[in-house]
Order: C-alpha cells, then sequence, then structure tokens
C-alpha cells in the first residue's frame, strides 16, 4: 500500500510545504487514537476474511429451487388446510397446494438436488461447493420486516446490518475503500438502505451502495469543470485554514480525525474509479459472468465487482437481487429470476475457486423468508404461485468454512415447515459471524442501556454449518 | 455489615452443618437471585428450552446435571463443580452465561462458591421467603411493584444507586456559596469541581458565546450586524439580553423542535412495506414548533401529546397534538391484524416510556425487566392503557396559525401527476379488455364483462393478463399504485390530523386509508392480558390499565391496591396516564425532561442516557444539581424557557473549551465528566445545511407548513426503491428556490429515502429515537461537502452574494470570512486565500461547464414478479417543466467560480462546522 507520504510526494508541487507540514502533524496525531476501521484480529480462529452476502429479495420459493417436494406434486390443487397458530399472512379464501413447476435433480458427486432450471450452479465443480442448509427459520411474514431481520437481526429495522457487525469486528484490509459494500440489482430493496444502516454503530460503518450507474457512490467525483488538480489545490488551502484552527483549540481531538478524512475521500476518488472498470478483466472472464447476455448483465457485473472489491481488502459485500415475490406466475418468474442469477453465481464460485479465494470467502445466498406450500385462487384463476412462510427456507452457502458438498436440515414433506437442524436465522447470524472469526457474544455495543449483539438475545452456533 | 455477614460464613466454613443456616441464608439472598438472573432462562423455567438439559431451579437438577452426564455441583466442593467452573470463565470451552456481558460479578461467584463448600443447602419456598424478607446486610433493597411473573423477581433487591431515578424528588438545598447570589447551578459544579481540586476553566470570549447561544437556541449562526451589535454592547445585562433575544425568535422553536422531533421519530411517511405518507404529519411538527415558541408549561405538553383528543374533544390542535401517537414506523401490509395491532401498541407503550419517563420498557415485553424494578405485568397495564386507542387521519380545521401557503398550487401538481397515472391505466385496462374480446371471439363465445368472470372455472376465461406483455404487466401495476399514492397525496390539502380515537380494534386492509368508522360498537372493551413471551397468540393473566407500580407514584387517589390503576372505560385511559406522567411529584418525567434540556446544550446530560434512566444507563455525573433543577422546574411552572436561562446565565455555560491546565485536566478526567471546561460539538446535519443557507443569503426563513422538497442528490432522487408491487415516484423538488431552501426541519422527511446530505452528516434514521446525535466524521462526509451539486450551488449562491456586498478581491474575501467566521481574515490568511483565489480563476478560465438539463421524463426499471423479469415504464417529472434552480456554475463566469471555490472551502473548514 502506498503510504500517505509517498502519496504526497507523488503530487508534487501541487502542495505547499505549510500545509504539508501540517498534514503530517494531524497524522502523527491521528495515529496515536485507534482507527476506527483499522483492521483488528479476530477474536477466534477465522475461516473467512470477508463475506459476500447475496439477497434474493421477495423470498424465493425453497420448493421451487433446492429443496425438492414431490409430495407437493401429488397433492397439487387439492385443498390445504393451513395450522391457526402458524404464523401466515390472513387468507380468507379457501387454498390449495400447489406443486412446483419445476423438475429436480441430484447434481455433482455429492448428489445435492436442485431444480433443473439451474444449469451452471449445477455443475459438478460448482455445486460439489455448496451447502444447502434447510432447517432455518425466519419470523417475520412481512417483506421489510424480515428484510431488515436478515440483515440485521432485528425486525423493527433500527439495528446495524450484518456487514456493520462485520466491518465493526474486523475492521478493513483497505482504508481507500469503504468496507462493506452494498449493491442492488436494479431498485432498493423494501425497507431501504434501513438495511445495511449501521445502526447504532458509528458511522464508520456503514454500508455504501455503489451504484450500478452514473457516480459509482455518491458525490465521489467533483463537477466535471473542475480538475483533481484543482481539487488537490483546494484541500492544501483547507488543510492550512484547519490548522491554524487547530492551533486555537488544542484540547479538541476530533478535528485532526476530520481533517483525515479529506485524505481518505480523495484516496477514495482515485480508487474507487480502478475498481468498478472492469476493462482489466479477460473477455472469458466477463463471459463466464453472464455480461455479455441481456438476462444476466446486471447481477453478473455485481458478482464480479464483488470478487474484485473482495479481492481488494472489502470484508464484506452485499447483492440485493430483486423480484422473487411469487405470489402468481411462480414459473415464469423464478425461470426468469433463476436464470439471471444462476450463470453469475455460479461463475463467482468458480472464481474464486481459481484464485484461491473459496476458502477465505464466505458466500451466502438468501431470501428473508421461505413460501407457502399451498395459495389461494387469485385474479380469479386458479392458484399458480406462492405465500410468504417464514417456517421454512433455504440457505445456500459455499467457501468460507462451510462444508462444501452438504444437505443441512430438512423440511416436512410439503416443505412447510422445517423439521430437521432447526434453527431460527440468530443461529445462523452468529454461525457467519463464527466463520469470520467473531463470536457474536462478545461482539457487542453499549446502546441504549444495554450491550447490543447481532444475535439480538445470544444464540447457538450451528455445528452442522461449520467445515 | 456486608463484612460481618462475609466474616460470619467463612468463620462457619469448617463445620458445614453449622454453617447451614448462613449458607441457606446466602443462598436465598444472593446465590439464587444471580441463578435466577443469568442461568434460569436457559436452564429450567422455561421447560420447552431447557438448554443442554441442564434444570437449574431445583437442587435435584443440579445434582443431576445436563445431558454431558457431569453434575452441577459437587456439594461441599465448589472447586470441582461444573456450575463454578462455567461462571468463573477459565475453562474456554465452558463459560456461562454465553454472553460475555452477562458474566457474574465476583462476588456473585464467591457466593456461589462459599454456598456449595458449605453443603449447597437448599431451604424449603417458606425458610427462602423468610430470608429474602430479613432487612438487607449489604444495602440491597427490595422495590414494591405490581408484581414480576415469577417471585424471584417480585423478590430480588437492587442496589440503590441503581434507583436513583425511582427516588421521590426532593430538593436539595444548593451549596453554600450559591447563598451568596450566584447561580445555583454554579454552587452545585463548583462544590464537586472543588472537592477534586479542579479549577473550572475560564469565561469564552463574547463571541465564542455568541456563537454557543445563537446555534444552541436558534441553530443558525449570527449575522455579523448581530456579531457587533452584541460586541458593542458593554452593559451588565448584555448577555442576558441576548438570551432573551434568541429565545424570542421564532427559530428557537423550530431548534427545539428538532430535538423533540428526534426523540418522537418524525418522519412524513410511515414506513414500512409501502412507506405510505403521512400527508399531515407537518401539523404535528409546527405544532412542537409553536409549543416550544410559546414556552408552552411542559406538564401541558405532555397531556396535549398523550391525551389531547380526551382534553378538549372539540379543539382540532388537540387532535393536532395526538400526531406524538402516531410517530413511530408501522404498516400492516402482509401482516396478520392481531399482530400488526400489536406492533403498533408495542410501539406506543415503548416510546411513552423512553419519551416522557426515560425509561424503555421494550425490555419488559417477554420477560420482568432484566435490570430495573419493572415487571412484565406493567408493560402490558401501560400497553392497556393505549388499548382503545386507534389510529387514524381525523377531521381538524386549520388554525389560524397554521401556514397554508402554496396549497393550490401545490394540489395542481399532485392532480396533474395523479392523472398522467390515470390515463396510462385506463388504457391498459382498455386494452386488456379488448384481448378478452377477441380471446371470445375467436372461441365463438359470447363475451363476458370482466367483472362476471372472476367466479368462472379457468377454462372458460381467457387467462389472467392474456394480452399483455409482461412489460405491460408491469406498466399496470406501476400505474395503479402511481394513481392511489397520488390520490392519497392529495390529503396533504385537506383539513385532516394523523390522530387517534378511543374505539375498537379496527385495521383497515393495507392501511392505506384510516379513518374513525362511521359505527362502532358502544359496549366494546378492551381485553388486556400479559402475552406470554411477548406472544400476541399467548394471551395469559388478565391485567387492568395501570402506571409504572415502582415509580411510587399513585395515580389516583383511591386507597389500596387500585392506586396504580388508570380507568378501564373506553375513554380516559390516557387522559390519567397523563395526569400520572405529568404529576409534579412523578420522579421519571420530571428528571427526564430537565437532563434533556440540559443535555442539548452541554452535549451530555447529567445522566447520559436521557433515554435511559435505569440501571443500564449511565448514573448522573451531578445528581443533586439534577434534582435541584427539577424540583426548581416544577415549581416555577414547567417553563423550558425559564430553565435555558437558568442554564445559560451560569458560569458554567460561559466557559471555555480551552482548560488553563488541559493536560492535567486530561488525566483527572478524561471524559470531563465533571464539565470543567466546555465541550464542543460539531453541528447537526440540520444546523450545516441552514448555516450555509444563511450565509450564503439564500435561507427562506418562513415558518411551518407544508413540506419543503429541496433539491437533493439527483441519482438519489430518481433511485427506484421498492414498494407492494412497484416502485415509490421519484423525489421532486420544489419549483423555486425559495420554497426549496426552507429550514432542514421542514424539509421532506421520508423514512425510505433520506436526503443523503443529510443522512451522510449523521441525521439519524427516524425508525428509532434518537437521544444524542453522533457526530463521527466518516469519509463520505468530505465527499459530499466538497463535491455534491447542493455544496456547490450553495458556494455560487455564497460568491454571488460577496460580489454584490463588496467590490475588489480582497474585500471580498473579508466579507466571506465574517460572514462564515464572523471575524476578518488575519494577513497570512488574506494572502493565501488571494493567492488560491487567483489560481482557481487560471483554472476555471480554461474550463468553461457544460450546462446539465434537469429530466423531464425519466425511465425507471424494476423487475417484474408476474414474469421475474425486468422492465422499464416512463416517469413524469413535470416540476423540471417550470423550473426556476439556483443558480448553476455555468450562469456564472470563472471569476464567480473562483470565488466560490474559496466559499466551499470555508464551508467544509472546521471552523465553521465547530460551535465552540
Amino acid at each position: 500500500m502506498t503510504t500517505r507520504r509517498e502519496l504526497l510526494y507523488g503530487l508534487g508541487a501541487s502542495l505547499g510545504a505549510p500545509a504539508f507540514t501540517a498534514l503530517l502533524a494531524d497524522e502523527a496525531r491521528a495515529a496515536a487514537r485507534p482507527a476506527p476501521l483499522a483492521p483488528k484480529k479476530p477474536m477466534l480462529e477465522a475461516k473467512a476474511k470477508a463475506c459476500i452476502f447475496i439477497v434474493l429479495e421477495g423470498g424465493p420459493g425453497h420448493m421451487d429451487t433446492f429443496d425438492p417436494k414431490p409430495k407437493l406434486n401429488e397433492f397439487h390443487l387439492t385443498e390445504s388446510v393451513r395450522d391457526p397458530n402458524q404464523v401466515l399472512v390472513e387468507v380468507k379464501q379457501k387454498t390449495y397446494y400447489v406443486g412446483s413447476p419445476f423438475g429436480f435433480r441430484k447434481t455433482g458427486k455429492s448428489g445435492l438436488e436442485m431444480c433443473d432450471r439451474f444449469i451452471h450452479l449445477a455443475a459438478a465443480e460448482v455445486a460439489d461447493e455448496l451447502c444447502i442448509y434447510r432447517g432455518c427459520q425466519a419470523q417475520s411474514v412481512n417483506h421489510p420486516d424480515a428484510l431488515y431481520h436478515l440483515n440485521t437481526g432485528s425486525v423493527l429495522g433500527g439495528d446495524p446490518g450484518v456487514g456493520s457487525w462485520v466491518t465493526y469486528g474486523l475492521g478493513t484490509l483497505n482504508r481507500n475503500l469503504p468496507g462493506y459494500v452494498v449493491m442492488t440489482e436494479l431498485a432498493y430493496p423494501q425497507g431501504g438502505a434501513g438495511n445495511w444502516s449501521n445502526g447504532f454503530l458509528p458511522a464508520h460503518y456503514q454500508g455504501t451502495t455503489l451504484r450500478a450507474s452514473g457516480s459509482p457512490i455518491l458525490d465521489l467525483e467533483p463537477p466535471k469543470w473542475k480538475t483533481r488538480e484543482q481539487q488537490r489545490r483546494g484541500l492544501d488551502a483547507l488543510a492550512e485554514l484547519n490548522r491554524k484552527h487547530a492551533a486555537k483549540h488544542p484540547s479538541h481531538d476530533e478535528l485532526a480525525a476530520r481533517m483525515e478524512n479529506y485524505e481518505l475521500a480523495f484516496r477514495m476518488q482515485s480508487e474507487v474509479p480502478d475498481i468498478i472498470d472492469l476493462g482489466a478483466e479477460s473477455e472469458k472472464t466477463k463471459t463466464a459472468y453472464g455480461l455479455d447476455e441481456q438476462e444476466t448483465r446486471a447481477f453478473g457485473r455485481q458478482c464480479l465487482l464483488a470478487r474484485r472489491l473482495v479481492e481488494k481488502g472489502v470484508r464484506f459485500v452485499q447483492i440485493f437481487s430483486g423480484g422473487w415475490d411469487s405470489h402468481d406466475f411462480l414459473e415464469r418468474n423464478h425461470s426468469a429470476r433463476i436464470k439471471s442469477v444462476d450463470k453469475p453465481i455460479a461463475a463467482l464460485i468458480r472464481d474464486l475457486k481459481a484464485r484461491g479465494m473459496l476458502d477465505e470467502t464466505l458466500v451466502v445466498c438468501s431470501g428473508e423468508f421461505g413460501r407457502t406450500p399451498d395459495n389461494n385462487r387469485r385474479g380469479g384463476v386458479n392458484p399458480n404461485g406462492r405465500g410468504h412462510n417464514a417456517d421454512a427456507m433455504v440457505v445456500v452457502m459455499a467457501g468460507g468454512g462451510t462444508p462444501a458438498g452438504a444437505a443441512v436440515g430438512a423440511t416436512d414433506e410439503t416443505g412447510n415447515r422445517a423439521v430437521e437442524v432447526v434453527h431460527p436465522l440468530r443461529d445462523l447470524h452468529v454461525t457467519w459471524l463464527r466463520l469470520l472469526g467473531l463470536d457474536d457474544n462478545k461482539l457487542t455495543y453499549f446502546h441504549g442501556g444495554r450491550f447490543k449483539q447481532l444475535s439480538q438475545v445470544g444464540g447457538q452456533l450451528i455445528p452442522e454449518l461449520i467445515a | 455489615m456486608t463484612r460481618l455477614l462475609g466474616l460470619a460464613i467463612v468463620c462457619a466454613l469448617p463445620a458445614a452443618a453449622a454453617a447451614e443456616p448462613d449458607a441457606a441464608r446466602l443462598f436465598a439472598r444472593e446465590v439464587r437471585p444471580a441463578l435466577a438472573a443469568k442461568c434460569f432462562a436457559c436452564h429450567g423455567q422455561d421447560p420447552a428450552l431447557t438448554l443442554g438439559g441442564l434444570d437449574l431451579t431445583t437442587r435435584e437438577g443440579l445434582l443431576r446435571g445436563g445431558k454431558s452426564g457431569r453434575p452441577g455441583i459437587a456439594p461441599g466442593d465448589a472447586a470441582a463443580s461444573a456450575v463454578v467452573e462455567a461462571v468463573s470463565r477459565d475453562n474456554p470451552k465452558l463459560q456461562m452465561p454465553p454472553k460475555e456481558n452477562d458474566r457474574l460479578t465476583e462476588r456473585q461467584i464467591q457466593s456461589i462458591r462459599r454456598w456449595i463448600d458449605a453443603g449447597a443447602p437448599w431451604p424449603d419456598d417458606e425458610t427462602l421467603e423468610r430470608y429474602r424478607n430479613e432487612p438487607a446486610a449489604d444495602g440491597g433493597v427490595r422495590v414494591a411493584t405490581s408484581g414480576g411473573l415469577a417471585d424471584d423477581w417480585t423478590n430480588r433487591r437492587y442496589k440503590p444507586e441503581d434507583l436513583w431515578a425511582f427516588q421521590p424528588l426532593r430538593r436539595p438545598v444548593a451549596p453554600a456559596s450559591a447563598q451568596a447570589g450566584g447561580n445555583p447551578i454554579d454552587a452545585f459544579h463548583r462544590a464537586k469541581l472543588d472537592a477534586a481540586g479542579i479549577a473550572p476553566a475560564e469565561r469564552a470570549d463574547k463571541l465564542t458565546l455568541l456563537r454557543r447561544a445563537s446555534y444552541g437556541l436558534t441553530g443558525l449562526p449570527p449575522t455579523p450586524a448581530e456579531a457587533r451589535a452584541f460586541l458593542e454592547d458593554d452593559s451588565p445585562g448584555a448577555w442576558e439580553a441576548l438570551i432573551d433575544r434568541l429565545l424570542a425568535s421564532p427559530h428557537y422553536g423550530e431548534q427545539w423542535g428538532r430535538h423533540w422531533l428526534d426523540v418522537v421519530r418524525y418522519a412524513d411517511t410511515a414506513g414500512n412495506s409501502n412507506d405510505y405518507e403521512r400527508s399531515n404529519a407537518w401539523r404535528y411538527r409546527d405544532y412542537v414548533i409553536r409549543s416550544f415558541n410559546d414556552d408552552k408549561p411542559y406538564d401541558r405538553f405532555v397531556f396535549e401529546q398523550l391525551a389531547g383528543d380526551e382534553l378538549e374533544p372539540g379543539n382540532p390542535e388537540m387532535l393536532v397534538a395526538t400526531g406524538f401517537l402516531r410517530m413511530g414506523p408501522w404498516g400492516s401490509a402482509m401482516l396478520p391484524k392481531k399482530i400488526a395491532r400489536q406492533a403498533y401498541l408495542d410501539d406506543v407503550v415503548h416510546s411513552v416510556g423512553q419519551t416522557f419517563l426515560s425509561m424503555p420498557l421494550r425490555c419488559a415485553k417477554c420477560h420482568d425487566h432484566k435490570f430495573d424494578p419493572i415487571p412484565t405485568r406493567d408493560y402490558y397495564r401501560f400497553y392497556a392503557a393505549f388499548a382503545a386507542t386507534q389510529i387514524a387521519e381525523r377531521p381538524a380545521a386549520f388554525l389560524p396559525r397554521e401556514n397554508l401557503a402554496r396549497f393550490e398550487s401545490g394540489r395542481r401538481r399532485v392532480e396533474k401527476l395523479k392523472n398522467f397515472a390515470t390515463e396510462r391505466k385506463t388504457a391498459l385496462d382498455a386494452m386488456l379488455e379488448e384481448a378478452a374480446r377477441r380471446w371470445y371471439a375467436e372461441r365463438g363465445k359470447p363475451y363476458v364483462p370482466a367483472a362476471e368472470r372472476s367466479k368462472l372455472p379457468d377454462a372458460e376465461k381467457p387467462p389472467r393478463h392474456y394480452g399483455f406483455t409482461h412489460v405491460e404487466e408491469g406498466r399496470r401495476k406501476v400505474r395503479a399504485q402511481d394513481e392511489w399514492i397520488w390520490t392519497r397525496r392529495l390529503e396533504r390539502y385537506e383539513p385532516l390530523a394523523q390522530s387517534v380515537f378511543n374505539g375498537p380494534d379496527y385495521i383497515p386492509p393495507n392501511g392505506r386509508k384510516l379513518r374513525m368508522p362511521q359505527r362502532m360498537d358502544p359496549e366494546w372493551r378492551p381485553q388486556s392480558a400479559i402475552f406470554a413471551g411477548g406472544s400476541v397468540h399467548a394471551p395469559t393473566e388478565p391485567v387492568t390499565p395501570g402506571v409504572l407500580s415502582a415509580a411510587g407514584l399513585p395515580s389516583n387517589d383511591e386507597p389500596g391496591g387500585a392506586s396504580y390503576a388508570l380507568p378501564a372505560g373506553l375513554d380516559g385511559r390516557r387522559l390519567q396516564l397523563a395526569r400520572w406522567i405529568a404529576d409534579p411529584r412523578n420522579p421519571l418525567s420530571t428528571r427526564s425532561i430537565v437532563n434533556r434540556v440540559w443535555a442539548y446544550h452541554f452535549g451530555r446530560g447529567l445522566a447520559a442516557n436521557p433515554n435511559n434512566f435505569g440501571a443500564s444507563g449511565a448514573k448522573p455525573t451531578h445528581p443533586q444539581l439534577l434534582d435541584w433543577l427539577a424540583a426548581d422546574f416544577v415549581a416555577r411552572g414547567w417553563s423550558i424557557k425559564r430553565l435555558h436561562r437558568l442554564i445559560m446565565t451560569s458560569d458554567l455555560y460561559r466557559q471555555s473549551t480551552e482548560h488553563a491546565r488541559a493536560e492535567r485536566l486530561r488525566e483527572q478526567d478524561p471524559d470531563n465528566a465533571l464539565l470543567a471546561r466546555f465541550e464542543p460539538r460539531r453541528l447537526a446535519a440540520e444546523e450545516i445545511r441552514d448555516s450555509m443557507l444563511a450565509v450564503s443569503g439564500e435561507l427562506n426563513r418562513e415558518l411551518g407548513g407544508l413540506p419543503a422538497m429541496p433539491e437533493i442528490n439527483m441519482e438519489a432522487a430518481l433511485q427506484p426503491r421498492m414498494i407492494q408491487f412497484s416502485i415509490a415516484p421519484a423525489h421532486q423538488p420544489s419549483p423555486t428556490p425559495e420554497e426549496r431552501n426552507r429550514r432542514s426541519i421542514y424539509t421532506y422527511r421520508v423514512r425510505g429515502q433520506a436526503d443523503p446530505f443529510l443522512e451522510v452528516l449523521n441525521q439519524p434514521n427516524p425508525n428509532e429515537s434518537c437521544e444524542r446525535r453522533d457526530a463521527a466524521a466518516v469519509s463520505p462526509q468530505a465527499l459530499t461537502m466538497m463535491n455534491s451539486d447542493a455544496a456547490t450551488d450553495r458556494s455560487i449562491a455564497f460568491a454571488l452574494r460577496l460580489e454584490r456586498e463588496a467590490a475588489a478581491l480582497p474585500a471580498r474575501i473579508a466579507r466571506a470570512f465574517l460572514l462564515a467566521y464572523l471575524r476578518e481574515p488575519d494577513a497570512g490568511e488574506l494572502r493565501a486565500m488571494l493567492d488560491y483565489v487567483r489560481e482557481m480563476q487560471a483554472h476555471h478560465r480554461a474550463r468553461e461547464p457544460e450546462p446539465v438539463p434537469y429530466p423531464t421524463r425519466v425511465k425507471r426499471s424494476l423487475v417484474e414478479e408476474f414474469s421475474g423479469k425486468p422492465f422499464d415504464y416512463e416517469e413524469w417529472l413535470p416540476v423540471f417543466e417550470d423550473y426556476r434552480p439556483d443558480v448553476k456554475a455555468w450562469r456564472v463566469g470563472p471569476g464567480t467560480r473562483a470565488l466560490a471555490d474559496l466559499c466551499l472551502l470555508l464551508f467544509n473548514s472546521n471552523e465553521f462546522v465547530y460551535v465552540y
């Protein structure tokens, strides 16, 4: 990494001597305090150094993707009886079972079953890296609450994102990039930026959205009619003003930190455009991620960016794929949605593996909840989609110390409820943290009168998910 | 006493039998309460959740141990006991409780060891009870409450210092020096400092004090004229006169209203799935501002917000005031009705506790409070106080004092957008029906209209969405959502208030339109019960409305057990609760408000967690001062303005931020808990934006009214964000600079779409109550302050102002310093800035900015859920058809742009954004 001193010298004459001295003085002062984002040693032996967390917003049908339910096809369009105590969206009409429109088959040496619309993930060398967890249970059947729960550990939408906790616990390996990056395929998910906010943690740990078009980070660049040299000169003049000011307020420690951030921001301006410039990637790589195809281009680009970011030391990358909420026309919806993610995710796993990064990168893919095995008639026609279901879902993981080629847990015969290796979502959070070398019970922050943690009340490890 | 007890046990150890009664007592008083607090929840209390098969609630369970087969204790041998091993946390593989922060105290661990060494006697319940009731040897006190779910909780003892906020409010006598005529605040403050051997900081200079007071009371910088007037005023009452002038400014209410809105979580939308607009929420915002400006007695302020509708049913302002009860995020989409209702009530209970009592109540929803004397029973009694409270938009005539400007132009704009959506939806519907006709015709069947088709079997009617491509399917949904979004936004111009009424449970589907039902069952009464584990599906013991029993303040005059009860009829529950909260003797609410006011002046409360006076909140640094202030506040009519005067006329408030012996102070009092110097603060997000507008001369100081729509970062404004079935309409700014450049408290606050400028400067997320602003410095702040259009626009406006107000460049620079810093540049600064501006002039002459047009039509995309494929549609932004932008870079010459670069530096400088 270029040191700040080198960087400053590299700018040559643009920097006046007094400002330069002042900056170094600030640097010395800043160094005396532990920087909030400085890399920290994991609390425990870490399997993974970074995490790529893919959220399939809307909640894919687990029985239509990674959790085959042949019984459902037998029951197709027969009336279902719902348990009045199960927390489900209230439906006044009769409900009917809906068989999955897709076929299933075993894949790879491990024989993991997945729906036949997955072509690339089904390739043996990819499938055998996956860990499919079918025992998880969420809590809310409402999209924003459930998304908040998945992404922050709390349904209330004010708590720090998983990525915020991870960067709080581990710091970042590259201070010229945000430690926690978020990308959305198109729209922000329901609940918006609350899904990646720093909550009560200091603002250093907030997720930064990396935008697909326009300025990758809001306000990253000065207006087009200002040059970088101009801005450098401005920062030097600003530093001089601030230096004089600081001399009058020697007790005020924050001043140096605020000045330091202007330099960091300046460095970010040069590093971020490099990251998003895919020119250095081979055509083969771009094709592998599906960048040449309309259906996979947007999501593929984000998967490729995720790999580049992790490679550069970013701790936590989150990608949102939208539109999985199939109350109707499940076959059409999931065919198209699966197509949009299948190739990019497979390419990501292969790419990480080829670069020797998969062992150290935890890849997670999950919706905010699973779906019901049944549905009511909608729009005057026989049911062809599914409702929201928090009692069963599927979470697919790869790398980062998860067992390769493993299916963990199970749901009942219709996929209505998890019945084996059943764990609440918080246990999954605890497990992810553990893979990253963090102990949920120790990764706490005092706020509002108590020590808070990602799992809210403490949780249990899911040992089956650790290789 | 403590030592004596410990000694007795130690001496008795060799003879186990003789030790029995003492060890049993130790068990009753210390061991069992520790186990109950830290272990029972997972080990025995709930049979469904006996982790590791280990039950610690009985001696048998302990002796048996868990799945591992190892007994929990070895009576007589603490060192060999698994429980001791676990709680002492020496073995990394066996550490309990799991959470580090829950670890038992050394004293608790010692007690457990001693008890086991003494044979681990476990007396019967009667004996346990007798031991528990003995007077405390260790000073631990019991608190009488309505009772916990378990006796252990009911009987547990608290450290007296943890109960400070529950103690009756008494007015302490100010230390002697106050009798000499000084401010009692200084007497309390100096007594503490003297005891620590620390001298207070010198008084700050006049300019610093002026800036401190102006920002503190109004959130705005003083003008150069105000500064000159104050600096030249040598009269003995100059400071007091300044405070009076600032308190009389209408901007005072805006600044202190903002603090209150932080606590109550103000926003103009509801959050959750749809982020529905609360189109009249601004009336509550203005009510809060008026209340502060009017110096409404705080007890009255409490009454109005909690029960205005019951207090004066015919007064529209009182309905507006109950907007407090509508501030939390809420939505009912896809939620079972009971759950949605519970979510509302849980939110209100927690919010009322936190806001008025500084006692967050959420912790007691599922179990008796872990640290504070708040039983779950009280939670549900409090919950019952709101069980008849229903949310609605209610008719409330506009008040003469309300600002109704721009209703007509706004309504026209909303109607245009509604019509745009309707036209497109109608056209798509017609297309669909045309396809249906075709379908019937192709099959030689008679056409059946849409409304009559729904019951027909699938084979006898066209498939759903027959004739649509996936793009049309998607657009139909977007237009239908837009149609009612804009229809609903027409309510902005209706005399409605986001309010409540008392009546039977009702939740209209989807929460779109909340109206009082026409007919309500007059016999309906809420049935309230304790929900086991917080589950609405598990009601257990019935409860009636009541207040927090631990506060020791009866809620009515009835003798005996009913003294903490509230009326159980349909009406009057909230009103009586408000009376209890606003009772001069209420120990929590009186300390709460005084502490909040203090915290905003000094950056930290006397008790550092203004939302939490419980055991886990910070203890007051100056408890006597806090009590004195609270008692005085109540005795003098709950006047907040009076409290400001008292605080601001103290020597303490006027201290410098620098201390003569800074290094020594850093060692002696690193957190500045004794307040030997004033704590500087970075301006809040809104203060930074408002100051930039004020200094650039653009600030429109109009008061109140419909939310102003500022120009926010265009990419953020157009960023698609999901709501149910669709994406929310893009943010469109107000059409003229005057409308946009209002104070930030008036800007449109959308839960799902923060203004990135304010958000990056730590404006809090309105879903959680904010007791104190974060000011963490992060690099995106620098990007926004240097590069954003907002910062650029302000700097150009500032430059144009300088050009209007001064002729030559040096005079312009001097003027810039005066407006931004209230001082002249020194010779070095002037020279440096002259060099800088001249260099920038050269740069700007070499580069002419290209105009950036505002789009009037934008393409937006999302993934359509019927097809799983992305589609796009056109959104109309009519505001940009007749938009008056701020002056942009391409409208001014290189000289102005270079001067604007200087202005931008000043805005970014520490001298501008910190107040000392």
